[in-house]
């Protein structure tokens, strides 16, 4: 089964996701607060996927997957974006992030983005 | 959905363009650098073209996709906004606007207009060093395209057309839509988008867009590569042939923006037609009647649990009632837009400079209000600037500023809105007013002698007070000062006017903020209640049967100073043949009522109070009975008629 990396600085959005991710059979190896963590974590796991939250603290999304991508051109990053944050998707985009997602999140939406990966 | 339907939201909304790229154009008079100004009529041009494109009037679309393209000069500095160029903006609005107005099987002619304003582009790109967009006549959006599309199967590639449908509940839409792009410029090349890149930018399009791409790639490649992005439901690509087939896609790309232009004025604001907003006030003033009705009852009874739940059945009725009336009130920004530009223009034409300054814009009031008002408005600000005004001459050598100031202002005074046009021109004189008065035979020299300067001043209401000699085109259509008072009376409003000779004059109307619900005075004649709006009521008296002379068979009394003639409900109403005796007391009861400059005493048996009245029409079968405005159905559920004091004086 797919690994999946989450990283969201709140807790809560990273207990949803991985509620709905472990629901359907993803493997969640690993968790991230911000986007320092976030690139640690994913040279340790290197997972299948990763779901990136744009706003965070030390190092928001965006730079993180600029990061990721540097290393590992192929990464598969999905990003989770609220409403209103147009400019900031097209960015993480153009960064290398492969698709994105709203919050609040809709499992179904969730899921058609990640199994197009795999 | 037919196309009908759409007729009526297009023409509300581009009213509402044409009001904005009015104003910006006489803001960008006097900034004529203001980058956000121009983007903003750029938008409004754009957007009106695209809707008009859309629904099928193609010489709005064609005029102002020209606009379009000198607004676009202007944003590149080509060109500057010099007065030349904004009188012509100001003229292609005009022509809009007539062609917003006109029936759709007439054809105005829109050539001479969109000549100059392709003079206007040209020069500024000759100027320009041939930085061309479009000045080779009126083209079709789509002839741009196969300008490209030649140039480009040149390389041997295939154009393709897709139609992309997002799904319905995609959030990003602006995103999903870059992502499309994002891929097929990977593939290949766009070459246009339905709607505009700008508008997929900003998301304001419905669920599906086209793409004119044109690449090497395999159309089956083209399908599943979108397909692959999320939230898309659907992508069809098709081989674009040439300029035929074209024309047919047009018809289901119509339907397309169609839906689009639905969903993005839909989202915000639902347009309700007045008639249901009418009937709903309706049931809400029978609402609020019948609770009147109930707290009467309860106060026979006296149990206080009832009392309790009644209180909150009052508040909340209340509250709808206030609701309910906000539904039909709308900004008098409305009617002030057009302002400035009339302002401008027509003191431009009079050789005189004006500075209109507006306040209070956002001042609500009634939908019907709003109608009607912006007619003797036009006329108080023309008739400021033709008499109140000075000459140039003039004003120097009254030592006062060139240019003269009119505000006109609204603010919510109670239950009322008090709209003024105050200017600093010369004032009326009253002792012209007095000789006009003279020689127009409105007055009698003593009955001149008796009145206050405000009173003689008035006079320039009065009918029949329309000075002939200065005739412009605002006096040659009719429309006199007259008409002005009696539309704000028609509106249950009073007119006042402010003056000092060499400083200016203001004139103030005050209007209620509603016409559905009226203060009335409620009288009883014989065993019928009748209604009398407070407005036109100046007031209640009681007068014994000695006071009361007789000139020609007209009962009349003497009533400060002044003769006023007693109109006898119970006869002029047909209720009994002859007037009854005086009450027990031994007086009558009069109710004093002004209509114009008429004055009457109306004679009735009792003064029953004021109260607050729905007015309800009395339908088709009884509409225009002599003395009677409407009729309103009071708390007991008696019907009450609402008297026409205009037609009784």
């Amino acid at each position: 089964m797919a690994t999946i990396l989450i990283v969201d600085d709140t807790a809560f959005m990273r207990m949803t996701l991985k509620n709905i991710l472990e629901k359907n059979g993803y493997e969640v190896v690993g968790e991230a607060e911000d986007g320092v963590q976030a690139i640690e974590k994913y040279k340790e796991f290197s997972p299948a996927l990763v779901t990136m939250d744009i706003t965070m603290p030390n190092l928001d999304g965006i730079s993180a997957i600029k990061e990721i991508v540097k290393h590992d051109a192929d990464a598969k990053i999905v990003v989770c974006s609220a409403m209103g944050q147009k400019s900031l998707v097209i960015e993480a985009l153009n960064a290398g992030a492969k698709d994105f997602i709203v919050k609040p999140f809709q499992p179904d939406r969730v899921l058609d983005s990640l199994k197009k990966f795999q | 959905m037919s196309l009908s339907e759409y007729k009526d939201m297009f023409a509300s909304e581009a009213t509402e363009y044409l009001q904005t790229l009015n104003s910006r154009i006489l803001e960008l008079e006097e900034d004529p650098e203001s980058l956000s100004i121009i983007d903003e009529m750029f938008r409004a041009a754009h957007s009106l073209k695209g809707m008009a494109g859309t629904i099928g009037f193609e010489q709005i679309a064609s005029l102002t996709h020209w606009m379009e393209s000198l607004f676009d000069q202007l944003r590149q500095k080509n060109i500057y906004a010099e007065k030349q160029l904004i009188d012509l903006l100001f003229e292609s609005l005009d022509v809009l606007e007539k062609l917003l107005d006109q029936p759709e099987d007439e054809e105005e002619d829109i050539s001479e207009i969109i000549d100059k304003l392709g003079q206007a582009i040209n020069g500024a790109e000759e100027g320009n060093g041939g930085e061309v967009k479009f000045c080779e006549g009126e083209k079709e959006p789509g002839d741009d395209l196969d300008v490209k599309i030649n140039k480009s199967t040149e390389k041997g590639d295939q154009v393709y057309l897709l139609t992309v449908e997002l799904d319905k509940e995609c959030i990003l839409k602006s995103v999903r839509a870059y992502m499309v792009l994002k891929e097929l410029e990977e593939l290949g090349h766009i070459i246009k988008s339905i709607p505009d890149e700008q508008e997929l930018e900003e998301g304001t399009f419905g669920d599906s867009f086209q793409v004119y791409a044109q690449t090497k790639e395999k159309p089956e490649l083209l399908k599943s590569t979108i397909e692959d992005i999320s939230e898309i439901k659907s992508v069809d690509v098709k081989i674009h042939e040439d300029s035929e087939t074209k024309k047919k896609e047009k018809g289901s790309m119509l339907e397309e923006q169609q839906k689009a232009i639905l969903k993005k004025t839909g989202e915000k604001i639902i347009r309700v037609e007045t008639e249901k907003l009418d009937g709903l006030i309706g049931l809400v003033g029978e609402l609020v009647v019948n609770r009147t009705g109930v707290l009467e009852i309860n106060k026979s009874i006296d149990n206080p649990d009832l009392n309790t739940a009644l209180e909150q059945l009052d508040l909340i009725t209340t509250n709808l009632q206030n609701a309910v009336m906000k539904l039909r009130m709308v900004p008098i920004k409305q009617v002030f837009d057009r302002f400035p530009r009339l302002v401008r223009d027509y003191s431009q034409d009079r050789n005189k400079k004006v500075d209109l300054f507006i306040e209070g814009e956002e001042t609500e009031l009634d939908r019907s209000i709003v109608n009607i008002i912006g007619e003797p408005l036009v006329h108080l600000l023309r008739n400021a600037m033709d008499h109140g005004i000075e000459s140039l001459e003039d004003r120097k050598r009254f030592n006062k500023k060139e240019s003269a100031t009119i505000n006109l202002s609204a603010r919510h005074e109670g239950s009322h809105i008090v709209i003024e046009v105050q200017d600093d021109g010369q004032g009326i004189d009253p002792k012209k007013i007095k000789a006009k008065a003279l020689e127009k035979e409105v007055k009698t020299a003593a009955e001149l002698e008796q009145m206050s300067d405000n009173e003689i001043n008035m006079l320039v209401f009065n009918s029949g007070f329309s000075t002939a000699e200065e005739v412009t085109d605002v006096s040659g259509r009719g429309v006199g000062m007259d008409a002005v008072r009696s539309t704000v009376e028609s509106l249950h409003g009073e007119i006042n006017l402010d003056t000092n000779v060499g400083e200016g004059t203001k004139c103030s109307i005050k209007l209620p903020l509603t016409l559905a619900i009226i203060k009335a005075m409620l009288v009883r004649v014989e065993n019928e209640v009748f209604a009398i709006p407070i407005e036109a009521i100046r007031e209640n008296i009681y007068i014994s049967p000695k006071d009361i002379n007789s000139v020609q068979k007209q009962k009349v009394i003497s009533f400060r100073e002044e003769i006023l003639q007693l109109v006898s409900l119970r006869t002029r109403l047909h209720l009994a043949e002859k007037e009854k005796d005086v009450g027990s007391d031994g007086f009558y009861s009069i109710i004093v009522v002004e209509s114009g400059d008429k004055k009457a005493g109306l004679i009735v048996d009792d003064f029953l109070g004021q109260q607050e009245i729905v007015i309800k029409s009395l339908g088709k079968i009884l509409e225009g009975l002599n003395g009677i405005a409407g009729a309103t159905v009071m708390a007991n559920g008696e019907v009450a008629l609402i008297l026409d004091v205009s037609t009784l004086v």
